[in-house]
């Protein structure tokens, strides 16, 4: 399969000091979707702005490979750079700081055209928000005068604009209400399928992944611990990590979600050294305090944990 | 809001409308008058010169008649009418004030918003000429370069340089120094804006970036103040006129006046009419602009925008 | 029955720009000793304004209705009458934990002026009674935490300590507004569980206030769920989510994603969108979306109709069934 972004050992560390990438490692494929799933500080929404190299690295490389050149973007010509920028498209949490308050929609919407030194047509504007299922009427107007789904519609639509390969989310549907939420996935499964894009979800709901995904990749302390195919990944998760996130998953179902509460929950902070998990982890033998994991293949999964 | 724009317009159009004011000459000196208290009676005296070429002139003629007002707040040590030379003082006043501010905010919001967009190295090196032009005496720069075009002229009286330039640039040079650093703190903050890193998700240059969405939307910041700098400026020229550091006659100025006011006032002769005048209006000039940057403040703030 | 707090025919009323809108529409609950009920909704249902209506948190809004809060008649609705309760009846504990905490103040500080303020402890035994209620909601080193800055701690550190401030006034009724969904899912779960142990270790009466229906089916005995600003449904957990008989309950069932879904299928969304307080359509608010609409829905809105001795809905399709 072609892997249109990768990184290869990225590592990065903040000013003050925490460690938001330790050797991180994945390939994007074409038309393939990607769930990258943690909880708040994994390192998942850094991961996401590495990929599209807006985040420098301290340690590793991204590399991308949309065209017949495979090249790192921190180390290629602007114009390059900015020229491969088409084929990725980016859609943040908040819908509402995403766009630029004082400008229209329609001037929004042409923005990532102008960056390729396009000019955008009004047909082109009224076509990218009826495929997201935004009235064209609406693109005359600002950001505050729409509502949460619309706007997050609006962002879409701004995302998709220049047709890229690759569709890049940051907690997309966490700030929308949960009957807009399954509005916004089924959109997005919808254009997926007729774009054949890549698609690149973070999220710290496994409820959405599971909707949306073809692989799950969790993340930990800045470190992938399982990387595995979403069938595979919902029968059985292979790190003991990933395990507790699926056992805490609350469904609407009162007797489910009493059995999942009632589950006792593991105490013990993040390790600083080793394997992170080491202190809540049931099965820690010593040497998971002292050595950090790698990952391990399973077939067409990997874990990073010694007792796999 | 709209209180304090109306009133600042009606200043501006008083201001310009003056010599179509049916006041006496400024410059019209009659030593037998000197010193005259204000009177209330008469309103009105016959114009000393009527059908006068002038266009303006003319204007007031067809407007009020062959008649000027009476000094109805006295003459000054000269005779000169101090309604007049008050109302006159305003244009000088106000246009350095205005122009001063005006050139003040245009390199604080240069310096400041390089200094706050691109940071590293120019940012130190633009905030350091901040506080090293924060720390320049005032008072020596400004009689160092007025008293040395000064010189200049009584030598050269040809010549176009004019100490009343040395102290626009004077009063401009200081008092861009709040801009900056507002301008600056402003723009550290849209750096970090999810519409900014949208931006360079998309590959627009940060040029462009700076243009389209860093400097519009630090407008509103910018504006507040300049609105606040206007009456810093008004009275830093006031004041260096006063000393007899700024204009001096015959050009009139508020501080000018105020000066030649002081002079006149001895044991004998309490003529307070010649320094009230000025005070009174400079006073009233500055309220008014701090009530405008006040409400410009208050108004502009909660722009950004919120759905309902 | 020990009703702890009770709320009959609440009305909200917010003045917007030049008008006043009203957010919550005539909604009754009560809420008995040891018992949890949830208020589901989505934005801009009223749950939160309910919720804050019935300690009087809400500046500016015209609240009719009768509250009475542990036996006690709010009457007249002023800050003389709601004030006291605050705290020693009735505590809150908010969405953000990182907002409700004082960030210039150690923990321990600010969990003493609460406690002093409800009781006429000095400086020592508040103290210890800062540290009783620290183990109370679960945290083992209690000095440590309390000597200790909130921006020092995790999330789910901050929200227990919340807890346990709301709890300091030893109140009869705790409200929680979305207690959990700042949190992640792993503190989630603790935070509960903490949530379900105080309830039946001191007898307290819990309202909760959530958006997310997992939240709500682990902890709530009854749920009351909110649409444009009335209750469309009330009932037991059990029954109203396995058995909704409101269209909106079942939708919203529906539209949840699951972790046992079909892999890449989307749960079926709930066309459009709720109407905004102000902008309700007439008849049935939810009309407009319904899936099994009729005529007489676009004329007037139903009141709460029993399906059982517990469980209501509004809806014209309750009464066409036996």
């Amino acid at each position: 399969m072609t892997s249109l972004m990768r990184l290869e050992n990225a590592t990065l560390r903040f000013e003050s000091g925490v460690r938001a990438l330790s050797d991180v490692s994945l390939s994007v494929h074409a038309g393939e979707s990607v769930l990258l799933v943690g909880e708040s500080g994994s390192g998942k929404s850094t991961l996401l702005r590495a990929l599209v190299a807006v985040q420098p690295l301290d340690q590793g490389q991204v590399r991308w490979q949309f065209e017949d050149r495979d090249f790192d973007p921190w180390h290629a010509e602007a114009a390059l750079v900015r020229a491969h920028r088409r084929h990725m498209g980016f859609v943040f949490q908040d819908s509402l700081a995403a766009f630029d308050p004082r400008l229209s929609f329609s001037r929004s919407l042409s923005l990532p055209l102008r960056a390729q030194n396009l000019v955008p047509s009004s047909e082109q504007l009224a076509t990218a928000f009826r495929e997201t299922g935004l009235a064209p009427e609406l693109l005359a107007r600002k950001p505050h005068e729409l509502s949460g789904g619309q706007r997050q519609r609006a962002a879409l639509a701004r995302a998709l604009i220049t047709n890229p390969r690759v569709l890049l989310l940051d907690e997309a549907v966490s700030a929308l209400d949960v009957s807009l939420r399954a509005q916004i996935l089924s959109l997005l499964l919808e254009l997926q399928r007729q774009r054949s894009m890549a698609v690149v979800f973070v999220t710290h709901d496994l409820a959405v992944a599971r909707t949306l995904a073809h692989r799950i990749v969790v993340m930990l302390a800045g470190r992938i611990v399982e990387n595995a195919p979403a069938d595979q990944f919902f029968a059985g998760p292979l790190h003991p990590y990933a395990q507790e996130l699926l056992t805490h998953v609350l469904p609407p179902d009162p007797r489910a979600a009493k059995q999942a509460l009632a589950q006792e929950p593991r105490e013990g902070a993040l390790s600083r050294s080793g394997c992170a998990y080491a202190l809540r982890c049931p099965s820690a033998v010593p040497e998971c305090k002292v050595r950090v994991p790698e990952l391990v293949p399973r077939g067409e999964r990997s874990a990073a944990c010694f007792l796999v | 809001m709209k209180r304090s724009l109306y009133l600042c317009a009606l200043l501006l159009l008083g201001t310009l409308s003056i010599p179509l004011l049916p006041l006496a000459d400024p410059a019209a000196v009659h030593p037998e008058l000197a010193l005259a208290a204000p009177t209330l009676a008469p309103w009105w005296l016959p114009r000393s010169e009527p059908n006068s070429s002038q266009w303006n002139e003319r204007a007031r003629e067809a407007l009020f008649g062959p008649r000027e007002l009476a000094p109805l707040w006295g003459r000054d040590a000269l005779g000169r009418c101090v309604l007049s030379r008050t109302l006159y003082g305003a244009r000088a006043s106000l246009l350095v004030a205005v122009v001063a501010s005006l050139a003040a905010l245009i390199i604080g919001v240069s310096v400041g918003a390089s200094a706050g967009f691109f940071g590293g190295r120019l940012d130190s090196l633009l905030m350091r000429s901040t506080d090293i032009f924060g720390a320049l005496p005032l008072i020596f720069m400004v009689i160092f370069a007025v008293g040395l075009l000064r010189t200049y002229r009584t030598a050269h009286p040809e010549t176009v340089l004019n100490p009343n330039l040395a102290l626009l640039g004077i009063t401009a040079a200081v008092s861009w120094i709040p801009a900056a650093r507002i301008v600056r703190a402003d723009v550290l903050r849209l750096r970090q804006a999810t519409f900014v890193e949208a931006a360079r998700c998309m590959g627009t240059r940060d040029s462009s970036i700076l243009r389209l969405h860093v400097i519009p939307n630090s407008m509103p910041v910018a504006l507040t103040a300049w609105t606040l700098t206007v009456p810093r400026v008004l009275m830093l020229e006031s004041f260096l006129s006063f000393l007899g550091l700024g204009m001096e006659a015959p050009d009139v100025s508020w501080g000018v006046l105020l000066r030649q006011g002081h002079e006149a006032l001895t044991a004998v002769h309490l003529s307070w009419w010649l320094i009230l005048a000025p005070a009174l209006a400079l006073t009233v000039t500055l309220l008014l602009l701090n009530h405008l940057g006040e409400q410009v403040r208050i108004h502009l703030a909660p722009r950004r925008g919120e759905a309902p | 029955m020990s009703e702890l707090l009770r709320v009959r025919d609440l009305h909200v009323a917010l003045p917007v720009g030049a008008r006043t809108v009203e957010v919550v529409r005539g909604v009754s609950l009560h809420l008995a000793k040891a018992t949890t009920l949830a208020v589901v909704g989505e934005s801009g249902s009223g749950k939160t304004m309910t919720a804050l209506a019935v300690l009087g948190l809400v500046p500016n809004a015209q609240v009719t209705g009768s509250i009475e809060v542990a036996g006690v008649r709010i009457e007249p609705y002023s800050q003389e009458v709601l004030a006291p309760l605050r705290g020693r009846v009735a505590g809150m504990v908010f969405q953000d934990p990182q907002s409700a905490l004082h960030p210039a103040l150690r923990v321990g500080e600010q969990l003493r002026a609460v406690v002093r303020q409800h009781s006429s402890a000095t400086k020592a035994p508040a103290h210890q009674r800062c540290l009783e209620l620290l183990a109370e909601v679960g945290i083992a080193d209690g000095e440590r935490c309390a000597s200790a800055y909130p921006h020092e701690l995790s999330g789910g550190l901050r929200q227990r300590i919340a807890i346990a401030m709301a709890l300091a006034g030893n109140p009869e009724v705790l409200i929680a507004d979305e207690p959990t969904t700042a949190l992640d899912v792993t503190v989630q779960a603790k935070v509960l569980g903490l949530l379900r142990t105080l309830s039946e270790q001191r007898g307290l009466a819990l309202l909760l206030i959530s958006h997310d229906l997992g939240v709500v089916a682990a902890a709530a005995d009854r749920i009351a769920v909110m649409y444009a600003g009335r209750i469309v449904e009330d009932g037991p957990t059990a029954q109203v989510l396995a058995n909704p008989r409101h269209p909106y309950t079942a939708a919203l069932t529906a539209a949840i994603p699951r972790v046992d879904a079909a892999p890449r299928t989307a749960p079926l969304a709930i066309p459009g969108e709720a109407p905004l307080a102000g902008a309700i359509p007439p008849g049935c608010p939810f009309h407009p979306r319904c899936a099994s609409a009729l005529p007489e829905c676009r004329v007037s809105e139903p009141p709460l109709r029993a399906i059982s001795a517990e469980h209501a809905a509004a809806c014209v399709l309750v009464e066409a069934r036996p």
